[in-house]
């Protein structure tokens, strides 16, 4: 019971009032760039960062910059159920029903059920996350190249099938967003591709350049032509807290989602854009009535929500245990760590117990600020995004347009962002769901490295992605589902 | 609506064509003993095409009565927006972030949207001072302030 | 009428205010945020020296010296930021003789001259090489490791990126020992160790910062370094003593400039980055991550990159 004592000893630490206030702090800031399209959590922490060295403390700076990491797994719901538009990449899938809810009327349980979907989910990952730490996370180093390239394979079959409509057009997406991940210098030998002569092409297209390009403007565009208020919901926001019906209904996917989510999260770059999916296509198969997907069912709100803000704190594990950022957001947490003194890995329980446990119990004390924060605050983002769509417009254009100028602050991706735009907008009309085009933008990079990777491994034979046992069984598990959706397909034509 | 969505397959062939094109003329299937830059974008530019042919030949034939691609009346609205927001991004070396926000939002109420000038002034200074607040002062992001202003 | 013109007003001085802060800052340099560019993922060993050099300079410069990673593309696309930027001192290029700089130009074209179109400020550290296997990997010594590579059809080894220090190391060493090297490179160092740590890869380099954790751990093992002398922070031997005759100037971290920037504002550079080498609390974080402190001023770099870049190009030379 050497985890039980450690824990004591972390809430002693996490309950002093500094650290308190900077669970708070972390938390409200996470929120709310969560809430910001443009502004995510890796961009956030990366501007906390000069803020932590006044800080002084490891620990302090860790408990407010993981805040802000799953403080923007709650605010980014809200953004999506409200305008359509992912507040940051990992609710993406959170449009697709929580959206529809809202324009039914249901904005209410939708975000109520977002944000304790986040907390249950939260709560079972800490909780996760402090008993079985060092075990699980071995297992991730299992996976090498080839299991990656079978992993994004696997990710991306599912992202396509869960738009729903047109699988062949979300193919067509999901191609063409392998194939602009692509734009840019090629990893291995430095040859510049696609880059069409411009050099600012040379470092590749930024995913925020994209999402507000497709999302933002994308929309805003098609809402100006067609004057439809579909973007923004005016009904007013009741019943946060959802009824007893919805709590039975989404009482397995919550459930689900946080399994799915901490097992994702802990996987070295799964994190929580993939959870969340994972999570959305389960909840599709397993419902009684897949129909009511896209269509606004709750289930396909609460398992991704949930999934996402597991994943979120899942992914302390590999970082903490084993020094390995799993993504952009930990990455810089890692950092952080490091300069402060501390070295992630499997010594930092040893040596440095106070920032592991401390910030474990401040996970635990988080995840209940942001409860009592998110369910009456909701509220509050809702009457500003109330505000007519005349006025809202003119001010999502003018953040998205802030939000990509501050990534790398030139004006350069502002023209891209515009071009994106246009084509997303022509998208729209086209009846394209750009969704799967984000996601395999997000995708592309990692399975082309871990493509060539596993070849250069193997001496360029392709049986590498069969011999080894985990790749074959995601590989396995894909073809297993892309064979059930055609199938399934015949026979509803037939 | 079968009309455009031709158009869009013949525009999605023709980028998978120069996929292909830069794929084996330009980048090379091999480096060495190794796989190339162009092997990733040989393969996904011949999926594209297929998956494109594939739409081509599911909305051959006459459609449904055309309904017009462009809603009447308001097509100029999303022109205008790009417009401004191209204003914006071109101006943005002189007058910078804050007064290019400002005039931005002022001309999209002015413009798109028919406000009075006195509450598209008022909202755009509004907007400006807002983003200043967040941006400059809480989140400390160097928005620039345009040569004009700062000299 | 009245009332319109009077909102006009205040719409004008609310935008004008905003412009204030940067106007009334005057000529004198520096008179804004420094911007450091550090061309890779955050968590690497140039962005953690970078974060280290931030972190102290507040105490040494009047402005906030802020670290903004630009990854990909081969850590290119970063460094052409740089080259294009205002020559104003303002934006400054972290991680100048990586080997991004020293190697990559003699092994493939890049946008720039690296040479001519950056001007060194100052260098800060070297991050020394070290050739690592797995702990569970049977042999304990290089000897023993070479004698297990030439037995085999394939070694694989896990690198930071193509064309990089230890990419370049590792294919002279193996050259030079006369066995079979596949390198298998990624996103950076920490991604390379990652990958070897997870039995990827048959064995692997990176620098102290990044593998001395791991080697604490137990689960990495030290082998040998790429330097003219032992390092201090990592216990194995050199190369050299080993009778391997590679040397390779390790990953060098220095700061430069556009071409065209003033020279006053680079010796101030210089003198501020100086006074941070030294600074004890950035001593002590150096230390905590097993990193040397090596600075020099702007010409003694000059001098010495030029001497590093050819000696770069007659490694690369070597395997052609």
């Amino acid at each position: 019971m050497a985890s039980f004592e450690g824990l004591l000893q972390g809430f002693g630490i996490a309950l002093s009032p500094v650290n308190l206030l900077f669970a708070f702090l972390g938390a409200l800031l996470g929120t709310a760039i969560g809430v910001l399209p443009g502004l995510g959590p890796a961009a956030t922490i990366a501007l906390l960062l000069p803020v932590s060295y006044k800080i002084g403390s490891p620990v302090t700076a860790i408990i407010m910059m993981a805040g802000v990491f799953y403080g923007a797994m709650y605010g980014g719901s809200t953004t999506s159920i409200l305008l359509n538009i992912p507040g940051e990449a990992a609710s993406v899938v959170t449009c697709l029903d929580g959206h529809q809810m809202a324009r039914k009327g249901r904005a209410g349980p939708a975000l109520g059920i977002a944000a304790i979907g986040s907390f249950i989910a939260g709560t079972i990952a800490v909780v996760a996350l402090t008993l079985v730490a060092p075990p699980v996370a071995e297992f991730a180093l299992k996976f090498g190249p080839p299991e990656y390239f079978a992993l994004t394979v696997l990710g991306l079959l599912l992202a396509t099938y869960l738009s729903g409509r047109a699988p062949l057009k979300s193919l067509i997406m999901a191609t063409l967003g392998l194939l602009l991940g692509l734009v840019g210098l090629d990893p291995v030998a430095g040859v510049p591709r696609f880059d069409f002569g411009n050099v600012n092409l040379q470092g590749g297209i930024d995913f925020v350049t994209l999402a507000m390009g497709l999302f933002g403007i994308g929309e805003i565009l098609l809402s100006l032509e067609q004057g439809v208020i579909g973007t923004i919901v005016t009904t007013t926001i009741r019943d946060v807290f959802p009824r007893m019906t919805d709590f039975v209904r989404t009482r397995r996917a919550i459930v689900r989602g946080s399994v799915i989510g901490f097992v994702v999260g802990l996987l070295p770059g799964g994190g929580a854009v993939i959870a969340s999916l994972v999570s959305y296509a389960a909840e599709r198969r397993a419902s009684p009535h897949p129909e009511e997907f896209g269509q606004g069912a709750i289930e396909g709100v609460a398992g991704p929500e949930s999934a996402n803000n597991a994943a979120a704190t899942s992914s302390f594990i590999p970082l903490l245990t084993l020094g390995i950022p799993g993504n952009a957001s930990t990455a810089m947490i890692f950092a952080a760590l490091m300069i402060q003194g501390v070295t992630p890995g499997p010594f930092l329980l040893r040596e440095h117990a106070d920032v592991f446990w401390g910030v474990a119990a401040s996970m635990y004390i988080g995840n209940a600020m942001l409860l009592l924060l998110n369910l009456p605050l909701v509220g509050v983002w809702a009457q500003l995004l109330r505000v007519p769509y005349a006025y809202l417009a003119p001010i999502i254009a003018v953040i998205t347009l802030a939000g990509v100028y501050t990534v790398n602050n030139t004006a350069f991706d502002i023209w891209l962002m515009l071009v994106i735009g246009v084509v997303g907008y022509l998208l729209r009309k086209l009846e394209f769901d750009p969704g799967p085009l984000l996601l395999a933008f997000v995708l592309g990079p990692i399975m082309e490295r871990s493509l060539r990777q596993s070849l250069l491994m193997s001496a360029g034979s392709p049986a590498i992605f069969v011999t080894r046992p985990i790749a074959a069984l995601l590989l396995i598990a894909a073809a297993i589902f892309v064979a059930g959706n055609l199938l399934a397909g015949r026979r509803r034509r037939a | 609506m079968r009309r455009w969505q031709r158009y869009a397959s013949l525009v999605l062939l023709l980028t998978a064509a120069v996929v292909v094109f830069q794929a084996l003329v330009r980048l090379g299937l091999r480096m060495g003993d190794q796989p190339g830059p162009g092997l990733m974008p040989l393969v996904l530019g011949v999926l594209l095409g297929a998956l494109a042919a594939a739409l081509l030949a599911g909305n051959l034939g006459p459609g449904e009565a055309q309904a017009p691609f462009w809603a009447a009346g308001t097509w100029w609205r999303p022109l205008g927006a790009v417009a401004l927001m191209a204003g914006f991004a071109f101006g943005l070396r002189w007058i910078g972030f804050m007064a290019g926000i400002g005039l931005l939002v002022a001309g999209w109420l002015l413009i798109l949207e028919r406000k009075r000038l006195w509450v598209a002034a008022l909202s755009g200074a509004v907007t400006a001072t807002v983003v200043y607040a967040l941006f400059v002062v809480l989140l400390k992001v160097p928005l620039p302030m345009g040569s004009l202003l700062t000299r | 009428m009245q009332s319109r013109r009077v909102l006009l007003a205040a719409l004008m001085a609310a935008v004008l205010l905003a412009g204030i802060p940067a106007a009334v800052a005057g000529p004198a340099y520096p008179a804004k945020a420094i911007t450091l560019i550090v061309p890779y993922a955050p968590g690497g060993s140039t962005d953690v020296l970078a974060r280290a050099v931030s972190q102290v300079a507040t105490r040494h410069l009047t402005v906030p010296l802020l670290v903004v990673n630009r990854p990909g593309g081969g850590a290119i696309p970063g460094r052409l930021d740089v080259v294009r930027a205002q020559p104003d001192g303002y934006t400054l290029l972290f991680g100048y003789g990586s080997g991004e700089d020293l190697f990559v130009p003699h092994q493939r074209q890049i946008p720039y001259d690296v040479l001519t179109d950056l001007v060194p400020v100052c260098r800060i550290s070297i991050h020394s090489v070290v050739l690592v296997v797995a702990a569970n990997h049977p042999a304990q010594n290089l000897t023993e490791f070479v004698r297990w590579a030439k037995g085999r059809e394939q070694n694989t080894a896990a690198v930071s990126t193509a064309g990089g220090v230890v990419d370049v190391t590792l294919r002279l060493f193996a050259q030079n020992a006369g066995f079979k090297v596949t390198p298998v490179p990624g996103t950076g160092g920490a991604d390379a160790i990652t990958r070897l740590v997870g039995g990827h890869a048959d064995f692997g380099g990176g620098h102290p910062s990044e593998v001395l954790p791991h080697i604490k751990a137990g689960r990495l093992r030290p082998l040998g370094v790429a330097l003219e002398r032992r390092d201090p922070a990592v216990n194995a031997p050199t190369f050299k003593e080993m009778g391997f005759d590679v040397v390779t100037p390790g990953s060098v971290k220095g700061v430069a400039v556009p071409k065209g920037t003033p020279s006053d504002v680079i010796l101030y550079l210089a003198a501020a980055f100086k006074e941070i080498s030294v600074d004890p609390e950035f001593v002590k974080i150096m230390k905590d991550i097993g990193q040397p402190i090596m600075y020099q001023g702007p010409e003694e770099y000059k001098v010495w990159f030029k001497q590093a870049f050819e000696q770069a190009g007659r490694l690369v030379a070597q395997f052609k």
